[in-house]
């Protein structure tokens, strides 16, 4: 059976989130570390951008500083999450390891397959948007939804699904985006475990201000909404490691990060995350 | 946009020669469609220097974020600006208006170890194949 790592790293700062995910998928891509699932959260809560996005496109940074929340660019595409209550995971995989990793929307699916499988573990049933659900889930340039506010939800992860986004009901549980780079794929995303509606619209009000907490709730669940129940950090990512080994047949070793990547991590969080050139670039056109 | 031949690098990039040392450069047919939808791009500015082999510029799909590979080296003599509002010309004709930029090489010896399009399509069989051979998942 094949070994994949497993790494734990609890609780850090957004930029030193995205500092390790970056030094693990280039490890990954180089053949240096197996395939490697990720598991974190975020203290403080932060707001996380797309690779691409305008950093004041529909978040309002005073309600962010309030706080005492962070905003972090991610190197993934996608739109803005506010990462507070949840799990996050993160994947890294070379392309020619899995089936379909030359396919974006494939590769989404396929390592999808193991959060499905994670949460039904939990007994929650939920499915990935496909072409044949007809006018419902597209991809990002062309949102759908079922309340008003289309365009001001555009820049929120959470308040509209793309096709490659997990949902039940027809609400998002995870958020995912991927960076595709030297031959290796990171993918990662949120799944909330709660949900603060009047936190979440505050800080991300969406364009012109227009995201309302009942265009928030009707697009997006809660793994504890979804399950009807309580349910922690530790077994939520002790659920979807579940569904990874399952799914994928491989045992999960857990480890700590090799020396180069804590070395990688460092210089990507000084030179990359940790700085207002990157997080408040204006994405070049 | 001339009708010369296509050549491919193993990053999908598509070069066309227009003269003796210039040549128009895009994305492939093939890595488009590997893509999905278009909706972000993100170019060098002219007269920046190409490095064959490194990141010239980022595509945006399906949430999903790729460097753009410099298939020759040389300079950046401009670019497609009509793409930058429209990527979706990058899905809708990748070999033609969808192009992303005109480039003075520094080595045209570089175009040696470019393919054909008949060897691009003799190495994307391979690519596909070796996914297919891949029972362990």
């Amino acid at each position: 059976m094949k070994k994949w790592r497993l790494i734990e790293s609890g609780f850090a700062s957004g930029a030193r989130n995205m500092a390790v995910d970056e030094a693990i998928a280039a490890a990954v891509a180089s053949g240096e570390q197996p395939p490697t699932l990720r598991f974190y959260g975020w203290e403080p809560p932060a707001v996380s951008l797309g690779y691409h996005q305008e950093l004041d496109e529909g978040i309002d940074r005073d309600a962010v500083a309030e706080r005492g929340y962070e905003i972090v660019r991610r190197p993934t595409g996608g739109r803005a999450i506010l990462h507070a209550d949840e799990l996050t995971y993160s994947f890294c995989i070379r392309q020619d390891e899995i089936k379909g990793g030359h396919s974006t929307l494939e590769s989404y699916r396929e390592i999808s397959r193991g959060i499905i499988a994670g949460l039904e573990l939990l007994g929650a049933a939920v499915s990935m948007g496909s072409d044949e659900d007809g006018p419902g889930p597209s991809f990002s340039g062309q949102d759908t939804f079922a309340t008003e506010g289309a365009d001001a939800a555009k820049p929120i992860c959470f308040a509209k699904t793309a096709r490659c986004d997990l949902q039940a009901a027809g609400r998002k549980v995870v958020g995912s985006a991927q960076v595709r780079r030297n031959g290796g794929i990171l993918q990662h995303g949120s799944i909330p475990i709660t949900i603060d509606l009047e936190d979440q619209v505050a800080v991300m009000p969406g364009s012109d201000g227009r995201v309302s907490r009942q265009v928030l709730a009707g697009a997006a669940m809660s793994v504890t909404e979804l399950l009807g129940r309580s349910v922690g950090y530790d077994e939520l990512s002790a659920a979807v490691a579940g569904g990874f080994v399952d799914t994928f047949e491989v045992a999960l070793v857990t480890q700590e990060l090799s020396s180069e990547e804590v070395a990688e991590a460092e210089r990507l969080y000084d030179e990359r995350y940790a700085t207002a050139e990157w997080n408040e670039r204006v994405p070049g056109r | 946009m001339s009708s010369g031949e296509l050549l491919f690098d193993e990053s999908h990039m598509w070069v066309r020669m227009e003269d003796e040392d210039t040549a128009i450069t895009g994305l492939s047919d093939y890595a488009q469609d590997m893509m999905g939808e278009v909706i972000f791009v993100e170019l060098p500015e002219d007269g920046a220097a190409l490095v064959r082999g490194d990141a010239c510029g980022t595509l945006e799909s399906v949430k999903s974020v790729e460097d753009l590979i410099a298939p020759v080296s040389g300079e950046v003599l401009r670019i497609n600006e009509e793409v930058l509002d429209a990527p979706e010309l990058i899905n809708q004709d990748p070999h033609g208006d969808g192009w992303l930029m005109e480039v003075k090489l520094e080595d045209t010896s570089e175009l040696d170890s470019l393919m054909t399009e008949g060897d691009y399509d003799t190495y994307l069989d391979n690519l596909e194949g070796d996914l297919n051979d891949d029972e362990s998942f």
